[in-house]
């Protein structure tokens, strides 16, 4: 796939904004207890908006403030749309990893971890699920000994069992993105 | 998917999904550079820290090897991704820098 420099620089720039939420009020716990597509339709009160074609994103019943993003296997859609759109989540995504940097969870960032809310002309609310286990870290702190996670996102420190901190989600993130732009879309991230 | 695993390897093999997992993003990601301050960083009753120091004296070009991992995407955006996925934590990109 190629990616415009353009769309870099999007990147860039997005990540400097700022949104509109604490930082505590992010850690939503909920998550959609479904694995399929199928599943999905049933489940859900509407499919609130398919906008991005890459992402199905989909609202909980009843109010409830977690969303999840979907992404969809298909080749059909224009690269273009997809980039802008997967840009903005990833750089509000960005935008929250620079904020909240001292207080984030360790090994929890992964394509299923990061719901959003994303709609129209709108910049969307990127937040961070499954943070139930994870530890508080402020920066002189590192973790030694685990391996936590999934071995498709960790970092290589936390492989071996050396010294975990923020870098490791940095990396987490870069596998993240790595992903997301790669052109394989064989299997939905539901891991 | 950069790290899939094999579908014979179940979640209760955990040595060989370390190997895998970890022996990729060697081959990917790493140089000289960073795999010495990584074994320096692991106590020396880890295996890995005697591991990586046997790597360091073996391991070929960075460049040829991530072209390989990321032929797939824009050069300049795999500058970015390289970056962040650092092999060496203290030299990864921090979202301040990026």
């Amino acid at each position: 796939m190629y990616i415009s420099r353009r769309t870099v620089q999007a990147l860039a720039t997005l990540a400097t904004r700022t949104t509109a939420f604490k930082t505590r009020s992010v850690y939503a716990t909920c998550r959609i207890p479904c694995q399929r597509r199928q599943h999905w339709s049933s489940n859900t009160s509407r499919a609130s908006f398919c906008t991005s074609p890459i992402t199905a994103i989909f609202r909980r019943p009843c109010g409830s403030p977690s969303f999840a993003i979907l992404c969809v296997a298909s080749q059909s859609y224009t690269t273009s749309i997809l980039s802008t759109q997967v840009s903005a989540v990833l750089a509000n995504h960005w935008a929250f990893l620079d904020r909240s940097i001292d207080t984030i969870g360790v090994q929890n960032i992964k394509p299923d971890n990061i719901m959003t809310d994303f709609q129209d002309g709108r910049s969307p609310v990127v937040k961070l699920t499954d943070l139930e286990d994870s530890v508080h870290l402020p920066p002189p702190y590192s973790m030694m000994g685990r391996r936590d996670g999934n071995s498709r996102w960790r970092s290589p420190e936390s492989h071996c069992q050396g010294l975990v901190n923020t870098p490791s989600n940095v990396f987490s993130f870069g596998a993240t993105v790595r992903n997301i732009f790669s052109q394989n879309y064989s299997a939905p991230y539901l891991f | 998917m950069l790290f899939q695993l094999p579908a014979e390897v179940t979640t209760n093999d955990e040595e060989r999904i370390v190997g895998l997992t970890l022996g990729r993003t060697v081959n990917w990601l790493a140089t000289p550079g960073s795999l010495r301050p990584m074994a320096n960083s692991l106590p020396p009753t880890n295996p890995w820290h005697e591991n990586f120091k046997i790597m360091i004296d073996r391991i070929e070009p960075l460049d040829v090897r991530q072209e390989v991992a990321f032929k797939s995407v824009d050069p300049v955006f795999r500058d970015l991704i390289v970056r962040l996925m650092d092999f060496h934590p203290g030299k990864r990109l921090t979202a301040k820098e990026a």
